[in-house]
């Protein structure tokens, strides 16, 4: 017999309402079997079809719940949850606490990513934005140098029209500025140690920073940087000097020697720039104050002179690359041609690469970043668990409550929603407290990242809010609304809910085990970091640098007289040991390195190595009271001061001698002048631990170079802190006697080097929170995991204390279960740990090695911190009178 | 309860259901007031007024017994209810009175005019 089309029978059935459902069917089969008789079987279908439809009208359409009902069922899901929330304050709150600390670390990791991986994002046409850096041959390796020569910019305009638009720049640091009156008098002074910047005319063509009305607000773009001595402000700027943001037309003295004239004001940059110029002088300037050589020179190179240029669309980066090696071989000799080659770098990787590094010497590379993704993820991971973990513990006394409403009527639809209803209640209010603990907590990350985030809110950050809202609702939701809603009445009644169980206590032992995975890990990084930066701390530098103090002093361009004057006034102060100007500190964060090639006069001209050039006076190596192995120092009124040198072991050893005596009184030629080595001094740490710092591996190479002095040190006999005061308003009261249109500043070398290792102690305290945080949620989910084990073991307790238990006995049971699972996670932990951390220590040159109680010790802590939240409530059910206990049925 | 007005087609249903008195279910109905009015009738539009009218409280209803046929599923059988019956008489009253108004005139056609 043939039987109606099934599918069409069943879509009737989908859309119509259960009471109409007999009476159509019954009707329509009737008619179909009437019509095959009548018609036969296709004629029939087609009948069929057309006599269901018939039955598409509203009034039989199923009464789902209709938008009132589902209104009502939903007010009525609120109402229980809010009801069960208020039976529960402490879960509810542990649950909000771990779940805002996870939002709150995420949004702020987040805003960290946005703002690192959004560096010099925004201007238009980036990415055809390159910046030219230089890659060197030196002695078998690639040296990666953000350098160009100064007449790379105009060469590269005039001679290559693949580029659009061309740009150099060249900062000045620790310019002094003293900003004129009307009537020529000076009416400020100031001292920027950064911000200061020859530029083209042609920079913010290149760079537009996303201003689509232009950066301009007075001055005209073509003018204000063409002529020399232009100089351009950022609005803020201009109101720091001037008090007006037209100040067009004011003169500004830059070092007492060069006056400048203000032609234009921009908007100010924006804080994710590698550009953070504030004060834009007029590139040609430096054909005035240097001459020709800047138009000239293809061979001497500052890292600091760089060269950015946007290339016209379709230009292929190799070809640019090729005419690059070509313009720069016009112009140098066969030899600098191979050993020196010029290419573009993405403008995406000036923030990124390491290796070239920018001008706001902080670099994030892609791993960085992805670690940080990771930790958010993983922070909001354990929270999650945690929830889910919390609530399925919950569920197993709740399961009353779900068979109660399954015998009257609700589905398990029903109870999954309900459950996605709290979970949603609970996701909300942590989202919220989340947000409000990473606004307060944002001004103070910006301080101690020294960095200005963008604002907070913006549509797409708000949307990624209410995307994390309901991804957390819709992933911890699910599971325990899963276990909820499975409890089949007659076992919830008859509570055999321990067995329907068993499945999810295992995940929930597997949850725990990851939350306590990441928290160990969390702690072990904790530990190694702040073991490496003890490292540093205690790291030997090679010479004295307690109580010493820096001061920046006016270069080559003052007379040598007015220093001496300064160094006779300072070193008769009652507090100063020792005064002495060299270019720089032996070793400090932020300093400019020269290097240069040495060479034994006995050796071949292939032989030389590179080392960097110290230019330091008499008093240096007596001030930083570094060792002398051979030889002795340069000496004062030494006849051929200019040629002595003082070598360090390093240099010794890699020249070829055996010992540090036989270097003595060799002569060498030395950064292209002859020179004898007078002395050996101890190998000290002249650049940061990092091993993308070691340039030349410890190769120092001092010789002393009145033109070359820019800073003076100056050890004080005291560092008891009034007469510190005392003696520091004597220094500066000295100095503003010198020279008085130059502001004073003062650094401790102790700061300047602990700078060499500000990252990694800022890490170390990030890492604390991060781990604090970790193992807070971490026992908030063993909390609950207690709860729930203690409530289902209270009989079995009863019968063991009935039976001769003691509570320790009791204790120790419970407890097991916890110690196992910590020992698994530990498992887990330690060699991810042991892995990640030994990558991160070979970043170093001096680096630790990781002691093995560094595990122990993270072990031991994470399991105080289990005893400590499981203790509580294990310890009470350990000591419940069993009469009690076994009347709870 | 809803209105409790008797629209043309549902009061044609009624009383197709009252003449086939006890075998009174959607097919039949339909298949009768097929034949006695001439017109296609849906069975969508026939089950759709019988259940409004069981709403309105015009029809009872019960179910057959199963058999094989149908896909083994009842018969749900209508009978007219009292409170139907009236809402038959008032209607047929209603007509007639309207009809009783009419002047004789009114149907003599000019063709003329």
């Amino acid at each position: 017999m043939i039987q109606p089309p099934k599918r069409i029978l069943s879509f009737l059935k989908w859309f119509c309402d259960e009471r109409f459902h007999e009476e159509m069917e019954g009707d329509l089969h009737e008619m179909f079997e009437d019509f095959v008789e009548r018609h036969g079987p296709r004629k029939a279908k087609r009948q069929f079809i057309k006599a269901a439809f018939s039955h598409m009208r509203p009034y039989f359409f199923r009464k789902r719940q209709d938008s009132s009902s589902f209104l009502t069922a939903q007010r009525f899901h609120f109402k229980i949850a809010f009801r069960y929330f208020e039976r529960n304050k402490v879960f509810v709150l542990i649950n909000v606490l771990g779940l805002a600390l996870g939002v709150a670390c995420a949004l702020l990791i987040g805003q960290l990513i946005r703002h690192e991986s959004g560096f010099d994002q925004f201007h238009t046409g980036v990415d055809r934005t390159y910046r030219v850096v230089r890659v060197s041959q030196v002695e078998g390796a690639d040296e990666f140098r953000t350098g160009v020569v100064f007449p790379m910019a105009a060469n590269i305009r005039a001679d290559l029209p693949a580029a659009e638009a061309v740009t150099a720049t060249y900062p000045f640091w620790n310019v002094h500025l003293a900003i004129q009156n009307e009537e020529g008098g000076v009416e400020k002074k100031f001292k920027e140690r950064k911000g200061v910047g020859l530029v083209d005319p042609t920079f913010f063509e290149v760079f537009d920073f996303g201003e689509a009305e232009g950066n301009w607000i007075h001055g005209e773009a073509e003018q204000a940087l063409a002529q020399p001595f232009g100089m351009v402000l950022t609005a803020s700027m201009a109101r720091k000097y001037f008090g007006t943001t037209n100040p067009l037309g004011r003169i500004v003295t830059l070092n007492d020697e060069f006056d400048f004239t203000v032609t234009g004001v921009v908007k100010d940059l924006p804080a994710a720039t590698d550009l953070p110029f504030t004060v834009f002088l007029s590139f040609r300037t430096l054909e005035e104050i240097w001459g020709d050589f800047v138009k000239t020179s293809w061979v001497g190179v500052s890292d600091n002179s760089q060269c950015y240029l946007r290339l016209r669309g379709g230009v292929e980066v190799e070809e640019f690359n090729k005419q690059l090696a070509q313009l720069h071989a016009k112009h140098v000799s066969e030899n600098i041609a191979a050993m020196r080659s010029y290419v573009l770098q993405p403008m995406s990787e000036v923030h990124e690469d390491a290796r070239f590094g920018n001008y706001t010497d902080r670099t994030t590379s892609s791993g960085t970043i992805l670690v940080l993704w990771a930790i958010a993820f993983f922070v909001i991971l354990t929270a999650g668990v945690n929830y889910i973990n919390l609530a399925t513990a919950q569920s197993s006394l709740r399961a009353k409550e779900m068979g109660m409403r399954k015998v009257v009527g609700s589905n398990r639809f029903g109870i999954m929603f309900q459950a996605f209803t709290e979970t949603f209640l609970i996701t909300s209010m942590a989202v919220i407290l989340g947000l409000a603990l990473a606004i307060t907590g944002l001004p103070y990350l910006e301080k101690y990242m020294d960095i200005q985030f963008q604002s907070f809110w913006q549509g797409e950050h708000l949307l990624w809010l209410i995307g994390l809202l309901l991804i957390m609702t819709v992933l911890a939701g699910y599971y325990p609304g899963k276990v909820l809603s499975s409890f089949s009445p007659i076992q919830a009644f008859r509570k055999k809910i321990e067995r329907a169980q068993e499945g999810s206590l295992g995940l929930r032992r597997g949850l725990i085990v990851f939350q306590f995975v990441v928290a160990q890990l969390f702690i072990m990084a904790t530990i190694a970091v702040l073991l490496q930066v003890q490292h540093f701390q205690e790291a030997e530098w090679g010479f004295n640098k307690d109580a010493v103090i820096t001061v920046q002093v006016p270069g080559a361009s003052e007379r040598p007289a007015v220093r001496q004057k300064l160094y006779n006034a300072w070193r008769s102060l009652p507090n100063v040991e020792q005064v002495s100007f060299a270019a720089s500190a032996p070793s400090a964060a932020t300093r400019s390195h020269n290097y240069s090639e040495i060479k034994l006069q006995s050796q071949g001209p292939e032989d030389g190595i590179i080392c960097e050039v110290m230019t330091i006076d008499t008093a240096f190596i007596d001030l930083y009271q570094m060792p002398i192995v051979a030889g002795r120092p340069i000496l004062p009124g030494e006849a051929d001061q200019k040629h002595a040198v003082v070598i360090t072991e390093q240099v010794a050893r890699d020249l070829g001698f055996l010992s540090p005596e036989e270097a003595v009184d060799q002569a060498v030629n030395f950064n292209g002048s002859d020179c004898v080595i007078v002395g050996v001094a101890q190998d000290f740490q002249a650049s940061s631990f990092r091993q993308s710092d070691l340039k030349h591996r410890g190769r120092v190479a001092m010789w002393h170079n009145p033109d070359g002095f820019g800073m003076a040190s100056l050890r004080l006999k005291t560092t008891n802190a009034e007469q510190l005061t005392e003696s520091l308003q004597a220094i500066e009261d000295i100095w503003v006697g010198t020279y008085p249109r130059y502001v004073f500043e003062y650094q401790f070398l102790d700061d300047r080097l602990a700078a060499h290792y500000a990252v990694e102690t800022k890490m170390s305290q990030l890492f604390r929170i991060l781990a604090a945080i970790a193992i807070f949620i971490g026992c908030l989910g063993l909390y609950g995991l207690v709860t729930f084990l203690v409530n289902q073991k209270t009989k079995e307790i009863g019968v063991r204390k009935v039976l001769g238990a003691s509570t320790q006995q009791i204790l120790s049971l419970i407890l097991k279960e916890y110690m196992g699972l910590l020992i698994i996670a530990f498992i887990i932990a330690s060699p991810i740990a042991y892995w990640g951390l030994n990558k991160w220590l070979n970043n170093f040159a001096s680096q630790i090695e990781l002691p093995f109680w560094l595990f122990i010790l993270a072990l031991a802590f994470s399991m105080t911190m289990a005893l400590l939240s499981v203790g509580y409530k294990s310890l009470r059910a350990a000591r419940l009178n069993p009469a009690h206990a076994l009347r709870t049925e | 309860m809803k209105g409790t007005h008797l629209g043309e087609f549902e009061e044609l249903v009624l009383l197709t259901v009252a003449i086939l008195y006890d075998e009174a279910y959607g097919l039949a109905i339909q298949r009768e007031m097929e034949k006695q009015s001439e017109r296609k009738i849906s069975i969508g539009a026939v089950h759709a007024a019988c259940n409004r009218l069981y709403d309105k409280g015009f029809l009872a209803a019960r179910f057959s017994e199963a058999s094989q046929k149908r896909g083994g599923k009842r018969k749900k059988l209508y009978r007219v209810t009292p409170a139907g019956q009236h809402a038959l008489t008032q209607a047929k009253d209603l007509r007639q009175k309207l009809w009783d108004q009419i002047p004789g005139t009114a149907f003599q056609f000019s063709w003329q005019g």
